[in-house]
């Protein structure tokens, strides 16, 4: 692990000063023009050091907890990213949960009915979701229920006539708390979660498809095991026959996707769905710091986006032994 | 009779597997049923289980077990027969008992489908008194198991418990001991024997050690290349088998022979036909050691004496 987090140091270092782009000269602008300014900034900025004694620099300050100061905003890069994690997650997991719920029975339906009709609509529309470029796609679905039918949002994640104080930064939980709720009842809750619904649509096309795809052939090869047929020649139901025997086993191929897909869409999905729809959290933030050649910032958020993603398969192998405990067992024995 | 199936016919894609059997199990006995692998014997269990997969068809003129017309049977009339009145044990154990279940799960789902409305804690009770009916020690502590912390044996064993569950009148047993080391499969054939004798169900072994067949069964059937070559009691058919593949099957026992120690084993020559291949005659003749023109024709089953229900499919 702490490998991995030091190669994601050294990228997120190196990659983003190997881009074209002058960071002083964005700041400073046209004014960059005064030699005695521009070398002012570059001393104010660190960027005098040669890059090993800036890169050790950064790392040392990382391992203290300080990921330095955005060069734009002149606040601390934690609190700035920090602060707009919880809507990056919160959109994620919504689309995540919209993926799962439809794609996984989407796939369990498409193994049991295998070449039926049914299957062959939900394979058609998955792959079609997989092809899908998310940046058109949000812009599609922009146009049909936001200017169309008008009935969603176009951006952002909740409308400017509420006021809601920022106590678990979920605006979903936080709509729900007590005070709001006294002064402005649900509406406020509606509001963020219509506001929701289009960016979590358009992130969870892809991972829907995915979902759908990995179920259908995790299932296929688990119905023809043989605990399929003793539990057939139990006189199970149909029904337990896939629920109860074949789903669970199909599940670890599932959860895996489902780990992969998870730190995907939030990042990478993250950061076409949140310019699309203004949606104010990292990946939005990040798109803007790249624009501003903001390296502190940028460099941070990698390091950020590196420990969530091991932190996220770290939770994955938990959960394999808790789906499947001879997994789990072989993995405590290595 | 228990079952009794006439000209039952499986098909895979449309081409004809298993041909025109025609045999029955009554109450109490057990048939032994003996063949190479790809004879088309488990195909046989999985119809009188219903459980065939896609692609696979049979059909039959006669069908019936446990005085249910199988085939008339609907999903809902499977499903309580499975549970119920039949039950099957397979080959391989380990692979047969779900990874992810404990073991009191699965065997409980057994306890409670044969009797519905039972409560979870009775169910428990009747749990361990299946797992210590087939031998098996501290059964509490093994309800907790998990399927790959047991040994195969064990795992046979609960495979029983699970079949024996609902206390059918008929178990198919399909290859039981195969995957078992050599002791274990006498306690495991042991353990069928007794609770045949308990119980009164029959019981069709299938496997292709005629040894097992020998220790075992009451009646034996031989299959070859899907079709019946010949079929009667265990002891006469052994001691004087009427099918030349019959003849080859007892001859390639070690000990059988009446050669001497360290000598080379004896074997049927070639190997079986794929059993959707077509052949016109005898589906033996090509093995055979002894063929003439008569061979040629499509072979029937025949008495082999006059005094006993003793079939062979051939006309020497």
């Amino acid at each position: 692990m702490a490998t991995t987090l030091l190669g994601v140091t050294l990228l997120a270092f190196f990659l983003i000063r190997v881009a074209p782009g002058d960071p002083v000269l964005l700041l400073i602008g046209e004014r960059g023009s005064d030699p005695e300014q521009y070398r002012e900034m570059v001393v104010r900025l660190g960027l005098d050091n040669s890059l090993i004694v800036q890169y050790l620099q950064f790392v040392v300050s990382a391992l203290q907890g300080d990921l330095g100061v955005s060069v734009v905003s002149q606040q601390s890069v934690i609190g700035e990213l920090l602060a707009r994690w919880p809507a990056t997650i919160e959109l994620g997991v919504s689309a995540l949960l919209i993926a799962c719920l439809l794609g996984v029975p989407a796939g369990v339906i498409a193994a049991v009915y295998r070449n039926s009709v049914a299957d062959f609509l939900i394979m058609s529309v998955s792959i079609f979701g997989y092809s899908i470029p998310v940046f058109w796609w949000g812009l599609v679905l922009i146009m049909c229920f936001s200017i169309g039918l008008d009935i969603t949002p176009v951006a952002g994640r909740i409308d400017i006539l509420y006021d809601i104080p920022p106590v678990t930064g979920f605006m979903l939980m936080d709509t729900l708390a007590p005070q709001v709720v006294q002064e402005y009842g649900f509406s406020a809750f509606g509001s963020a979660l219509g506001h929701l619904v289009l960016p979590a649509l358009t992130m969870a096309t892809i991972p829907l498809a995915v979902f759908a795809r990995t179920t259908r052939s995790s299932m296929l090869e688990v119905l023809s095991e043989d605990y399929v047929r003793t539990a057939r020649a139990k006189g199970l139901s149909e029904f337990r026959v896939i629920w109860r025997h074949a789903f669970r086993n199909a599940l670890i191929p599932i959860v895996t996707v489902g780990g992969v897909l998870f730190v995907t869409t939030v990042i990478t999905g993250a950061i076409l769905t949140e310019t699309i729809f203004a949606w104010p959290g990292v990946g939005r933030y990040i798109v803007n710091s790249v624009y501003a050649r903001d390296y502190p910032v940028i460099q941070a958020s990698i390091l950020l986006i590196g420990i969530f993603v091991v932190l996220v398969n770290g939770l994955i192998d938990y959960l394999y032994g808790a789906i499947n405990p001879a997994v789990g067992r072989r993995d405590s024995a290595s | 009779m228990i079952l009794s199936v006439k000209n039952l016919s499986i098909e895979i894609d449309g081409k004809p597997a298993v041909r025109g059997l025609t045999f029955y199990v009554a109450a109490g006995e057990v048939l032994g049923v003996v063949g190479e692998s790809g004879c088309g014997k488990s195909m046989v269990n999985m119809a009188l289980m219903g459980l065939l997969p896609d692609g696979v068809n049979a059909s039959a003129e006669q069908m019936e077990a446990c005085s249910v017309d199988l085939l008339r049977a609907g999903p809902r009339d499977w499903r309580a027969l499975r549970g119920g009145k039949m039950a099957m044990i397979f080959q391989n154990p380990m692979s047969a008992l779900n990874p992810c279940l404990t073991v009191e799960r699965q065997l409980k789902e057994s306890v409670l489908q044969a009797r519905t409305g039972m409560s979870r804690a009775s169910a428990r009770a009747e749990a361990l008194r299946l797992l210590d009916r087939v031998g098996i020690a501290h059964a509490g502590a093994r309800l907790k198991s998990y399927p790959h912390e047991l040994s195969g044996g064990m795992a046979q064993r609960i495979m029983i418990a699970m079949a024996v569950a609902s206390a059918p009148q008929l178990m198919i047993a399909d290859e039981p001991t195969t995957a078992l080391d050599v002791t274990v499969q006498a306690q495991i054939l042991q353990l069928l024997e007794e609770i045949r004798r308990d119980t009164g169900m029959a019981l069709i072994l299938v496997s292709h050690d005629i040894g097992v067949i020998e220790q075992c069964a009451h009646r034996v059937q031989v299959m070859y290349s899907g079709q019946i070559v010949e079929s009667g009691d265990v002891g006469e058919v052994i001691a004087s088998p009427c099918h030349p593949y019959t003849r080859g099957l007892v001859a390639a026992q070690p000990g059988r022979s009446g050669l001497p120690p360290k000598s080379r084993l004896t074997t049927i020559d070639g190997s079986v036909i794929p059993i959707t291949e077509e052949v016109e005659g005898c589906r033996f003749r090509l093995r055979c050691s002894r063929t003439d023109h008569r061979c040629e024709q499509p072979q029937r089953m025949r008495r082999a004496a006059a005094n006993s229900y003793r079939e062979s499919r051939c006309h020497w």
